[in-house]
Parts: C-alpha cells; sequence; structure tokens
C-alpha cells in the first residue's frame, strides 16, 4: 500500500512550488500510475518523474527579494489553513518595492512572480543574489532596482531598500548610510546572516 | 501597564501548560478522566477512538506534575495494549499560561521564542521543519505583519482574526482564546522524558521573559551574548538538550528575520479612563445659572464653584443626570453576551 493517496497528493502538492533533489520545481501534476509532472523553475523545462514522497521536499525558508526584469518584488510566505506543502498562489503574498516605476509596472511583475514558473523566483529560493557592488553597477544601467539579499535591494536613485521601505542611501556604490531610525540594520549586512540558507 | 487576563478577560487558569497529544495507531480508547480526556481529530486518519484518537489534559497542570500526567497517559494506553504509530499529521501542542503576564512581557517572550525558534524546532523533530501544520517564522514570514501590529499596540489583540496564523508553529490566536501560547511544533510522540523538557523549556522562556521585561532588553541582552550565551541564559540547565552542529547560523538568521519586531514596540502607558459625559455635561464643567438649572431639571446636582472664573459662570457640576433609556434599546437576551464567549471557551 501506498504511503499517500493520489487524492492527497493532489491536495498537498499540485500546484505548489517544492524541492525535488535540490532543485525548486512547480509540481503540476500527479498520475494515475503515480508518475508526476514537473517544471524546473531553473532549467524552464518540464519533466515527469515517479513520486516519492521522500523525494519532494517543502522549499528552502524565506522567500524574499525577487529581482525580476529590473525591478524587485518582495515575497513571503503566509501561515493560512491550506494543505499544501510547497509555495502556492494562495499561500503567498508579494509586494513591490518602492521604486517609481512607470504605471503598472510593478503590478505585472507581481503577476509574474504569481505564475510560479519563473526562475528569478528559484534564484530567490536558492539564495541567489548578486553582491552590492554588482547590483549597484546594474541600477546604474536602467531605472529600477536589484536586490542584492533576501531584505535589501538598491534602486538607480541609489536608495537602499529593506523589504518594502526605503532605509538608506548607497554611498560612493558600496557603502550604506542608513536613516535614522533604520541604523540598527546594519548588523544585517555587516554579519552577512542571510548568506547561508 | 496591564495584564494580558486584564486585556482579554479570559477565563481565569491557574496551570502553567496545557497539552494535546494526537495519535494514530490501533487499540486506543476514550478517555474522560481527572486528568486526561479524549477527542476526535478530523485530521488524523482512522476511527476514533480505535485508530485516531486525541489526547487532551482536562485542566491545565503546574510544571512539576507533568511528568506524573505524561506517565498516566502512557500506562494507561499499554494496559490497554494500544499501539501507537506517529505519523506526519500528529502532533503534540503544548499551550503556555500567559494570562498573568503583562504585555510588554508576553511581546518578550514571543520575541525571545522567534530568536530561539531554531533551536526549539530541532528539538521538536526534523520533519516538523517546514510542516504545513506548525510553520516557522523563516516558512511563514507574513506572520510578521501580524506580529509587527501586536508589537505596536496592544488593542490588535483584539483584532486578530482566525485562521491566519493557526498553522505556525507558534499560534498567538490561542492568547485571544485561552489566555495561552500554543506551540504546536512538537511532531507526534508520547516520550515522557522528551514531552516533559519541551514543556519546562517553554516555562522557562515565560519566566526568562517576564525578567526581561521589554522586546527592546531581549535585543539588547541577544547582541551583547550572541546566540549561545543567550540561548543558556533563557534555558539554564536545559540548554544542552537544544545545541546541535548549525545552531549559531540559524539563530542568527532568526535574529535577522525578527529584527523589526524589537524596533516596533511602543510601551503604552495605561491610558486614564475617559471622563464619562451626559448630554454634554462632564463632572466639574463649570455652568452659568441657566445651564444649572437645566441640569439639576435631568436630576443632576451642581455645586458653587470655589475657582468661578467670573459672576456669569459660578456653578460646577457634581453630579451627572443618569443617562435616559431608549424604550427598546436594549433587548432582553436572557443571559450576558460575554456568557456565550466563556462558554466557548469551556
Amino acid at each position: 500500500m501506498r504511503e499517500i493517496s493520489i487524492e492527497d497528493i493532489q491536495q498537498k502538492y499540485e500546484g505548489s512550488v517544492v524541492m525535488f533533489e535540490r532543485r525548486p520545481v512547480l509540481f503540476k501534476k500527479i498520475a494515475g500510475d503515480y508518475s508526476c509532472r514537473i517544471f524546473d523553475l531553473m532549467a524552464q523545462k518540464e519533466e515527469q518523474v515517479p513520486f516519492e514522497m521522500k523525494k519532494f521536499l517543502p522549499p528552502a525558508p524565506r522567500i524574499g527579494m525577487v529581482n525580476i526584469n529590473g525591478s524587485v518584488v518582495y515575497v513571503v510566505r503566509n501561515a493560512i489553513r491550506r494543505y499544501k506543502l510547497g509555495l502556492s498562489r494562495e499561500n503567498i503574498s508579494a509586494q513591490a518595492a518602492p521604486v517609481p516605476y512607470p504605471d503598472g509596472r510593478a503590478a505585472s511583475y507581481i503577476g509574474l512572480v504569481q505564475t510560479l514558473e519563473r526562475k528569478e523566483l528559484g534564484e530567490a529560493l536558492l539564495n541567489k543574489y548578486p553582491t552590492l557592488r554588482e547590483a549597484a553597477r546594474r541600477v546604474s544601467q536602467f531605472e529600477g532596482a536589484c536586490a542584492f539579499d533576501k531584505q535589501f535591494a538598491v534602486d538607480s536613485e541609489g536608495e537602499v531598500i529593506y523589504k518594502t521601505k526605503v532605509v538608506g542611501n548607497l554611498l560612493n556604490g558600496k557603502d550604506i548610510e542608513f536613516i535614522k531610525g533604520f541604523e540598527h540594520l546594519a548588523i544585517l549586512l555587516n554579519k552577512g546572516y542571510e548568506k547561508s540558507y | 501597564m496591564k495584564k494580558v487576563i486584564e486585556l482579554l478577560v479570559n477565563r481565569k487558569t491557574d496551570g502553567d501548560v496545557g497539552i494535546e497529544i494526537e495519535c494514530e495507531g490501533k487499540g486506543m480508547i476514550e478517555m474522560d478522566g481527572a486528568v486526561w480526556r479524549s477527542e476526535d481529530d478530523g485530521s488524523l486518519r482512522g476511527i476514533y477512538p480505535q485508530t485516531r484518537c486525541e489526547y487532551i489534559l482536562t485542566k491545565p497542570l503546574k510544571i512539576n506534575a507533568v511528568k506524573a500526567a505524561l506517565t498516566t497517559l502512557k500506562d494507561d494506553l499499554n494496559a490497554e495494549g494500544a499501539v501507537l504509530n506517529f505519523s506526519y499529521r500528529c502532533s503534540v501542542h503544548v499551550h503556555v499560561n500567559v494570562q498573568q503576564m503583562q504585555y510588554q512581557q508576553l511581546l518578550a517572550m514571543i520575541y525571545a521564542y522567534y530568536l530561539l525558534e531554531e533551536p526549539f524546532m530541532t528539538y521538536c523533530g526534523k520533519s516538523r521543519k517546514g510542516n504545513n501544520f506548525c510553520l516557522r517564522l523563516a516558512d511563514a514570514e507574513g506572520v510578521l505583519d501580524t506580529l509587527t501590529r501586536m508589537f505596536e499596540h496592544p488593542d490588535y489583540l483584539h483584532a486578530m482574526g482566525q485562521d491566519h496564523n493557526r498553522y505556525a508553529a507558534l499560534n498567538l490566536e490561542a492568547i485571544q482564546k485561552y489566555g495561552s501560547l500554543e506551540f504546536r511544533g512538537m511532531e507526534g510522540n508520547l516520550d515522557v522524558k522528551r514531552i516533559d523538557t519541551w514543556c519546562k523549556a517553554l516555562v522557562k522562556l515565560r519566566e526568562w521573559s517576564v525578567k526581561q521585561d521589554t522586546p527592546k532588553a531581549v535585543y539588547e541582552l541577544y547582541t551583547r551574548l550572541g546566540p549561545i550565551g543567550f540561548l543558556e541564559d533563557v534555558l539554564g540547565e536545559l540548554a544542552g538538550d537544544f545545541q546541535y552542529a548549525r545552531m549559531i547560523k540559524d539563530i542568527q538568521k532568526s535574529f535577522s528575520i525578527s529584527i523589526d519586531l524589537p524596533f516596533s514596540f511602543r510601551l503604552h502607558k495605561d491610558e486614564p479612563k475617559k471622563e464619562r459625559a451626559v448630554d454634554g455635561y462632564r463632572i466639574g464643567d463649570i455652568l452659568t445659572h441657566q445651564q444649572a438649572v437645566e441640569l439639576v431639571g435631568k436630576g443632576g446636582e451642581v455645586a458653587v464653584a470655589p475657582d468661578a472664573p467670573n459672576e456669569e459662570m459660578r456653578f460646577a457640576v457634581k453630579k451627572l443626570p443618569r443617562p435616559k433609556r431608549i424604550p427598546g434599546f436594549a433587548p432582553n437576551w436572557g443571559f450576558q453576551p460575554a456568557a456565550v464567549i466563556m462558554d466557548d471557551i469551556e
């Protein structure tokens, strides 16, 4: 007898992003023969694999900043009553960074993240971010923002964003001056607490 | 600062902890005793009570009585020949009574818990990390929204909705319902020593938090002591049970994710009661002669004001008239609305 029924798999896994062999994948569909269709976020391709409960794990904790099309969206999971192992449209919420983009641009980026198929979401789950210096270089070339940590981003105006708030300014492309009341955040960057997920 | 019980008007509870143990297996029995009772739980597989059953402490116990109660439950089930098989659906929930804590002490406890959530959850079982029924702050960062509001103002306790955070490893909604913090992290088991240690650690966390007084004090202590020193300070001789190889990095991440909390905290002194006004009059208001006559006509009382500003304004309100009742406004429900809430808690 199987450890889990097809109905339970549908309820718990389908439509959610989980980790499979250390890769973030969107679990699309389970078939009657316990084969399942998954979509690899990093490789951007679909695969058919046999279902084994121990191989499908919850995604790495914390989503955080997602770099997408020169913009930044801050994504969190909510502890709601939905029986999904991974991230689904129902259990995540996303907010655009406070960057003055042309109308509608930020909303469309949130929509892209919520498709749960974007490589950029996979990169956030794998904690892949450019360095501060690289992020600063990128935003000097276009109008937008770029995250360099799960919680921090920099925009083209040189403003430093923490989650969804402007908290400081980038000086000479590498040093950050925090606005009064946010100085305590410096410890998070100095110690690199978010680098080892 | 007010105590939780004063803020929420919970039914007063004396014990330290309440325990719920969800079981799957076979040969289980119904219980309705002085220490344990049983309940059906639809999230488990099987048929109640033989193959699925939840055992709940009949009333909260003092921490030093927990071990004996767990031993009794284990012995009773063994005597009936029950075979327990704890699946991923099963868990052990512990409610810690926080009714007598002042609000800022409760916040200090919540913040300290989040700093130590990783060692706590590691102790609770590997399978519990990322588990849908007990999500850590790192798994469900959305809980921070609720927490931030709670830390900003105690009034938010009343506005906390149902089911938004119930499946977090620390269920905050139990504060409003029972005056407790519900820790949902522990995996299903009936290991007396393990559950007893878990309960002791949580009660130690509560006692320690009362001494710290505010979340900011907890933050300052953490930044001074570092992860290991902080764990030892909170848990004392139990700290060794909660240490593991990657613990320092894990606590540092918890510090990072929860850093907004101590800085959201505002100390709200108890606000003085607002003076009652009836028909626009308040005790001590200065009145003209004509206003004084009107007030007395409505059943109020006035006195000559000792510090009257002028000859015209020389009366002060001494007693307010009784507020007018609008016929039919207060229906006869036959019960007090508060009693309904109490029954729900029962």
